[in-house]
């Protein structure tokens, strides 16, 4: 299992640690941070909110903030969907839930960004889609 | 010990309860190879740890969660985790299938399998995070004693106060009944439950409460882009069978009552009939358009083949077919609303809900008949639910209730419509009118079960109409379907997958000149499949309606062909068949009870039976065991499982 980690580098301002979807990074302020490798899921929110750049992702690469006005988003293939629910399982933040069915017979439901606000890009959803129908858009402006 | 194969996640830990340690047990690719995964590896493993003597309530009955490789792969239905140990209902090697998420978080925290030995001293409930085992006091956490669906918030609090943030994990937990050593209790996980064979019980003796998984790992496939591709294809397969893409979703399991009734195959007052005059009242129809709020089913399925029902004001799931039928025709009750009551009653108890009903059915048989004076009688169910929860606790009659029918019978008599096999309760489907079916229950592995029998049914009337009384060539499609379901199994899929190996048109039109053919044809057809049955590499090809092995090839990188895969699912059956011999079993214990084989349904026509002793001599010959029912030498080096 690879894990995001944090550099001395880390001023401790514990931005990270709360926002942190699964409550994996601990420390104190103003003290450099650490992630629990058993407990990462390899979201990189802390990557894209350290200003630091004291985040390195699973593969040992210094990340980079990214303002959040920039960050891409999921978008769901209506058509292709299956309702399947692995991206509702996956997604850390409980932003997809299976929508109201839409066929008949009661069957036909498909998963829906039901709080888009919450989603923090992490493309958990796209890689665990088995069919590819989700796909990452920029952001409109 | 890691693998070369994707989907695996090539580790196999044992975990001993009693000293609370873990090490790795010993599991090589070319194990992976012969044995798959899920029940035939543990199939496998239960092979090198019982010797025959063992207790199902003993420190050395080891219970066994594994997975498939196909668990969680993205596979169309592949979410399914196996349960498998020593029944406390057969005494036997006996598996439980389930569709909850533990086998996927299983598999996330780098596990193909967990081997769980010994007991713990005190009520435990354990937390898996990778490789840490962290054994919690149930006790202390206030969690045994609680109901299924109770216990899981419960373990959903304790884990998110630990961790300080929600995770995603899984869980599989007992209820009152597993920690009572109800004899059929069950284990449920989610919404799901696997609740067949007394698993819950074995837990509940070693003191085990629940187990909760999560991890990091990551779930490799071998062609990962390919599988994609291939994935599409298999889920539409999926959604435009009428049985896979219509039947199921619209009307779950339960949209099978209107064919059995038709069929008169619709167990009715404890099997003494094969249809019920309510029937209309209690069908997949009425519960689809009256009570269903949604439809439901397992991450990864698009059949969504489960019920959400209101009980008391709260949606919960609905019944499948078997205990729908069971807990109406068979007690004689058409309100449907008694049969949700009952079912989620039963659900959040922690109980097999066809053992439970399956029992009960025999009770009130037995007290109208003067044999045990228990209060219980045919239409009467105000009290069930009272009963179902005595039964959990032990208190009253349901203490007596909780060993099943078997011994129920042994004790009271009524053997004769103890409504069983090796212990453990029948299905709804009334095998006097699917003969093939009534074969199935006997010789099946875990006892009478309806899947692990094989599923003849499905050609005998609900599917194809094959004729349902005659024993040609079902001996054949019996073995033939049982090492289906036994690979399919295997992989982490859902058994209702192979229902694509029949195709469409088979099904939606019944009265055409091709249907018609097939269906006279099957009976004549028994030396063909006994050629394949005895030589499945000739089928060296992937099959366009059973997409599993080509979905199988591209997730491992192994190779699969539809020969190679009957062959894993012999080897499977065979497998467990031949550990159940080491305790005794033969074909002495491949019996159905009288009602059955001598009792014609109709009385008269003489048909109306099942022939068991004709097609368990077919039987033994197609599996190359003799004719005592014990798997053959030649045959046990054959398969490679000696």
């Amino acid at each position: 299992m690879l894990a995001y980690s944090i550099t001395d580098a880390c001023i401790g301002c514990t931005l990270c640690a709360k926002n942190c979807p699964v409550g994996a990074i601990s420390g104190k302020p103003k003290e450099q941070h650490t992630i629990d490798p058993d407990a990462c899921i390899r979201c990189g929110l802390c990557g894209r909110l350290c200003a630091k750049g004291a985040v390195l992702d699973a593969d040992g690469f210094k990340t980079v903030r990214v303002n959040k006005k920039l960050w891409w988003h999921p978008v769901i293939d209506a058509i292709e969907c299956v309702g399947c629910s692995l991206c509702v399982i996956n997604c850390p933040k409980g932003c997809i839930e299976l929508g109201e069915p839409k066929a008949e017979g009661n069957t036909g439901a498909i998963a829906e960004i039901v709080h888009p606000e919450s989603c923090i890009a992490c493309r958990l959803c796209v890689s665990a889609c088995p069919i590819d129908a989700i796909h990452m858009e920029e952001p409109a402006n | 010990m890691s693998t070369s194969f994707g989907g695996y996640m090539g580790k196999v830990v044992e975990l001993d309860l009693t000293t609370q340690q873990a090490k790795e047990y010993p599991w090589t690719d070319d194990d992976r190879r012969l044995f798959v995964g899920g029940k035939i590896m543990a199939a496998r493993i239960l092979q090198s740890m019982l010797t025959g003597s063992e207790s199902p309530f003993s420190e050395e009955n080891p219970i066994i969660i594994s997975t498939g490789p196909l668990t969680g792969t993205g596979v169309p239905s592949s979410f399914r985790f196996n349960i498998s140990s020593l029944s406390p209902q057969t005494g036997i090697v006996a598996s439980s299938n389930c569709g909850g998420t533990f086998g996927y978080f299983l598999k996330k925290a780098g596990m193909d399998a967990l081997i769980i030995r010994g007991k713990c001293p005190d009520h435990t409930w354990l937390e898996i995070e990778n490789d840490k085992f962290i054994f919690h006091d149930a006790d202390e956490d206030g969690l045994w004693g609680l109901r299924v669906m109770a216990s899981q918030e419960r373990v959903k609090e304790l884990l998110e106060e630990r961790w300080g943030a929600k995770r995603a994990f899984g869980q599989m937990v007992i209820g009152p009944a597993g920690e009572n050593g109800v004899l059929y209790a069950g284990i449920g996980s989610d919404e799901r439950a696997a609740g067949r064979t007394g698993l819950g019980s074995v837990m509940g003796w070693k003191n085990l409460k629940a187990i909760a998984v999560t991890g990091n790992h990551e779930i490799k496939i071998a062609n990962p882009k390919k599988a994609k591709e291939f994935n599409k294809k298999f889920y539409k397969k999926l959604r435009i069978h009428p049985l896979t893409g219509t039947q199921l979703p619209r009307m779950g399991t339960a949209g099978l009552v209107s064919s059995m009734q038709m069929r008169g195959m619709l167990a009715t007052r404890n099997f003494s009939d094969g249809r019920f005059d309510g029937f209309d009242k209690v069908n997949g129809e009425t519960l689809a358009e009256n009570h269903n709020i949604v439809n439901k089913g397992c991450v990864s399925c698009p059949m969504k083949c489960s019920r959400t029902v209101n009980v008391d004001g709260r949606p919960v799931k609905g019944p499948e077919l078997e205990t729908l039928g069971l807990l109406s025709a068979n007690i004689d009750n058409d309100n449907l609303e008694v049969v949700l009551r009952l079912n989620y009653a039963l659900d959040d108890l922690g109980m097999d809900s066809i053992s439970a009903a399956g029992t009960i059915a025999w009770a009130m048989e037995a007290n109208e008949k003067g044999l045990w004076d228990n209060g219980l009688s045919f239409g009467h169910v105000d009290e069930l639910e009272q009963i179902f929860d005595d039964i959990a606790h032990r208190r009253g009659i349901g203490d007596e209730l909780a060993l099943g029918s078997k011994r129920l019978a042994e004790k009271y008599g009524g053997l004769d419509f103890a409504i069983q096999s090796k212990g453990l309760e029948l299905s709804a489907y009334e095998p006097r009118r699917a003969v093939g079916m009534g074969l199935g229950y006997a010789v099946s592995n875990r006892g009478g079960c309806h899947l692990n029998g094989g599923y003849l049914v499905i050609l005998e009337g609900l599917g194809l109409f094959v004729d349902p009384q005659t024993p040609k060539a079902k001996a054949d499609a019996t073995m033939m379907f049982q090492d289906l379901m036994e690979a399919t199994a295997a992989c982490g899929m859902c058994l209702f997958t192979t229902y694509m190996f029949f195709p469409s048109p088979l099904i939606t039109r019944p009265n055409s000149v091709i249907t018609s053919t097939v269906n006279k044809v099957m009976p004549h057809i028994g030396a063909a499949l006994r050629g394949i049955n005895k030589l499945p590499q000739i089928a060296h090809m992937h099959l366009p309606n059973l997409p599993h092995t080509k979905a199988f090839e591209l997730v491992t990188g192994m190779n699969m062909t539809m020969g190679d895969y009957m062959e894993r699912g012999e080897r499977g059956y065979t497998l467990e068949r031949h550990i159940s011999t080491k305790f005794g079993v033969s074909a002495k214990d491949d019996t159905l009870p009288k009602r059955l084989t001598d009792e014609p349904q109709d009385p008269s026509d003489p048909t109306t039976v099942v022939p068991l002793d004709t097609l368990k001599r077919e039987y033994y010959h197609a599996r190359g065991w003799t004719q005592s029912g014990i798997p053959t030498t030649h045959t046990l080096k054959k398969l490679k499982i000696i």
